[in-house]
């Protein structure tokens, strides 16, 4: 069948099972849109307020699903919006296409209208990306972005497409949904090696991560702790990898990890590294992470091994793979000794507890929210300490039910996310907790979740400041608070029913229960306004760059 | 820190270079020298890099390198099977009196001599990198004025190919 370059290109969406896409209509990408008028049933297009928000939007639907997130774009301003959004999911490893229009080829180069070289501008931010030249080749680059995007370690695919592309008739040729690449294969040799040094090893213990989620291996990983008694940390974006009231579970590790997960990395003699990337908020201090302990690594990307750690057997593969080959070969051991040294230590020194009076401490929202908000809530989190007190003590149960920007750290990505999570997940609550600065980055994507009718919660940690950068001029800069007491006068109440939600406030604890199950029951967006102190401090930190001997225990 | 030479096969795609190099300028890799340039097959190009750095740097090169969607193949060529060439044009303008000497060191180091207009000249030489450092270091003496050189193209000296 005859069709142009913009039917072609809904069409092979559609072919590689793309029901949703965030987008923002612009002259480049007149075609597409013309194209996805006629498609209105067949592939659902969410008008976000800015690009950027697409792209979060794209990438809050993928870390919610393990689907691939689409976001399109028009040229010049359309696509570097977007930019932000595809270096975060970058970071993060999350399988996101973005398409962006272009100027038509006659006109490319010349500075014309609109007219960016996105695919330039992406290369260090993508996997890889496309300027579709042809639109015989349309299809095939279509699917093969969703190979790219979900094959080995995941992440953001670009596929930039000049406007006469777009108009071009060819014949379409249906192609098949796509298929990830075959996984490399696990080297034997290797593999037996670290089977001996685990079974060797007294004070094992396991760093897991993102590539956990990835792979989809969190069953496998509970099954290989317990068969062989191997406490588990896990990095922020691993968090969900583990139900919180497991009994091996450590808590994070690392920057704001826990005091017992860091005291474990200082004393086990074995590290075993699943789908982690040593991080430097992870190990601050390279050389000595884990300086007493022989390092395992196991991981997808071959290029992690020995980048910022050094490890001694490191296996590339699948985490999923690996762990199940394991559960296989290995035997059931206790390391009751070792276990039991770490159990007594965090019996004894655990997180700061919530302190007490009428102000919220957020540790204690943080704690409590669960049980308002269910099981099956996902919590989507900008950038900054309400971030790390949720991934801290929130009770997360369920795998990608923690949706947030953790390697790039980006301020505002939470309202788009939240978004694509709620769209991704319609029977499921979804609750943005911000802060005030972060919310202001973005919150013009208020408009798109009432425009959606998404009743998604934002629940803004509001201490007039910008706490974490505040903090650390608290701790590092001789409480020099240059620039961080951004102080607004917005009213959060007002500014949601401007925007058509709904607006609550929470000034002391005792408002917590029944506000935070009014906002529940509303069925439009709505902000909940929830004051805390601006003094606040997250803790544990281990200072930048330094170990975990270095940790900072706080009130 | 020992030189590397790494050969790379890739897609005969424009922005294949661009990708290339830019991993180098991103991650803060060095690179002393490249050249590229179409195989027997017109879907590759080959790109040559010489490049230093301990055994760790460039291991996280050639594994960096590996991940790029056009990359199809990295090899470190082995100092012991490196056959590697470069070419090098020097435009130089000796004296009258040092012509003589001037076309002696030329023709010691295997290089070929046009003359353009005056007593300036432009010297030809195809050698190993090292060889041609030091064929500069000679030819100092009689006013370079300009140079050019392409970067080293190399080969594996053994029956292993890079596909």
């Amino acid at each position: 069948m005859k069709m142009n370059g913009s039917q072609i290109l809904i069409q092979a969406l559609i072919d590689q099972g793309v029901d949703t896409i965030f987008g923002y209509p612009g002259g480049s990408v007149l075609n597409i849109y013309d194209a996805l008028y006629e498609r209105q049933e067949d592939i659902r297009h969410v008008l976000t307020s800015h690009e950027q928000g697409a792209a979060h939007a794209a990438d809050g639907y993928a870390r919610s699903t393990g689907k691939t997130g689409v976001c399109l774009a028009t040229s010049g301003p359309g696509a570097t919006n977007l930019v932000t959004g595809i270096a975060t999911a970058y970071m993060d490893s999350v399988p996101v296409v973005a398409i962006t229009g272009n100027v038509s080829t006659d006109l490319l180069g010349r500075d014309s209208f609109q007219e960016v070289n996105i695919a330039g501008i992406t290369m260090p931010i993508t996997k890889h990306n496309f300027i579709v030249q042809r639109v015989e080749d349309l299809a095939a680059t279509v699917r093969k972005a969703f190979i790219i995007a979900n094959s080995g370690r995941k992440g953001p695919v670009l596929i930039d497409i000049p406007k006469d592309v777009t108009a071009a008739v060819t014949e379409y040729v249906r192609l098949p949904k796509f298929r990830i690449r075959k996984l490399p294969k696990v080297d034997e040799t290797e593999f037996a090696n670290a089977m001996e040094v685990i079974k060797e090893a007294k004070r094992p213990l396991i760093y897991a991560g993102g590539g956990i989620i990835s792979a989809n291996a969190m069953r496998e990983l509970m099954r290989f702790s317990k068969q062989m008694d191997i406490p588990i940390c896990t990095s922020i974006m691993g968090r969900t990898a583990v139900p919180y009231d497991y009994d091996l579970y450590l808590g994070l590790v690392g920057m704001h990890g826990t005091p017992v997960a860091n005291y474990a990395t200082l004393n086990a003699d074995l590290i075993i590294a699943i789908g982690a990337r040593f991080s430097d908020r992870v190990a601050g201090n390279r050389e000595e992470f884990g300086k007493n302990a022989k390092i395992i690594h196991f991981d997808i990307d071959a290029s992690e091994i020995s980048k910022n750690v050094h490890s001694d057997i490191s296996i590339v593969g699948d985490a999923r793979y690996i762990l199940k080959h394991m559960l296989e070969v290995m035997p059931t051991t206790k390391h009751t000794e070792w276990t039991k040294t770490l159990k007594d230590f965090r019996t004894k020194l655990g997180l700061p507890k919530p302190k007490a009076g009428d102000m919220v401490d957020p540790r204690d929202l943080a704690l409590t929210l669960h049980t308002i908000v269910g099981e099956d809530a996902i919590i989507v989190t900008d950038v900054g300490q309400h971030q790390m007190i949720m991934a801290q003590y929130y009770q997360f149960s369920r795998p990608r039910s923690f949706v947030s920007s953790c390697g790039l750290g980006t301020m505002g990505f939470g309202m788009g996310a939240a978004i694509g999570a709620k769209i991704a997940n319609p029977n499921r609550p979804v609750i943005l907790v911000t802060g005030d600065g972060s919310f202001h980055m973005n919150m013009n994507e208020m408009a798109t979740a009432v425009s959606e009718h998404l009743p998604i919660v934002v629940l803004i940690f509001n201490n007039h400041v910008l706490g974490m950068v505040r903090q650390w001029q608290t701790l590092f800069y001789d409480h020099r608070y240059s620039q961080t007491t951004i102080d607004r006068q917005t009213d959060y109440v007002k500014l949601a029913e401007a925007f058509g939600g709904k607006g609550l406030r929470i000034r002391t604890r005792h408002d917590i229960v029944s506000v935070m199950q009014e906002a529940m029951n509303s069925d439009v967006p709505c902000i909940v306004d929830c004051w805390i102190d601006k003094d606040d401090c997250v803790y544990p930190i281990i200072p930048p760059g330094k170990s975990a001997k270095d940790i900072i225990i706080g009130n | 820190m020992e030189r590397k030479v790494l050969s790379l096969l890739v897609a005969n795609q424009f922005g294949v270079l661009t990708r290339v190099s830019n991993l180098f300028g991103q991650r803060g890799f060095n690179i002393d020298s490249l050249a590229v340039g179409e195989t027997e097959n017109p879907r590759f190009s080959r790109i040559t890099i010489t490049t230093h750095g301990n055994e760790a740097i460039i291991n996280q090169i050639k594994l960096q390198l590996a991940k790029l969607e056009d990359v199809k193949n990295v090899m470190e060529i082995p100092q012991e099977q490196l056959f590697i060439r470069e070419v090098v044009l020097v435009k130089c303008e000796p004296r009258s009196t040092q012509i003589p000497g001037f076309l002696h060191a030329v023709e010691d180091f295997g290089g070929r001599c046009q003359i353009i207009e005056g007593d300036v000249y432009v010297v030809e030489l195809t050698d190993t990198p090292d060889s041609i450092n030091f064929f500069i270091e000679e030819l100092r003496e009689y006013r370079i004025q300009e140079i050019s050189r392409t970067g080293g193209v190399a080969l594996q000296l053994s029956k292993e190919t890079v596909y």
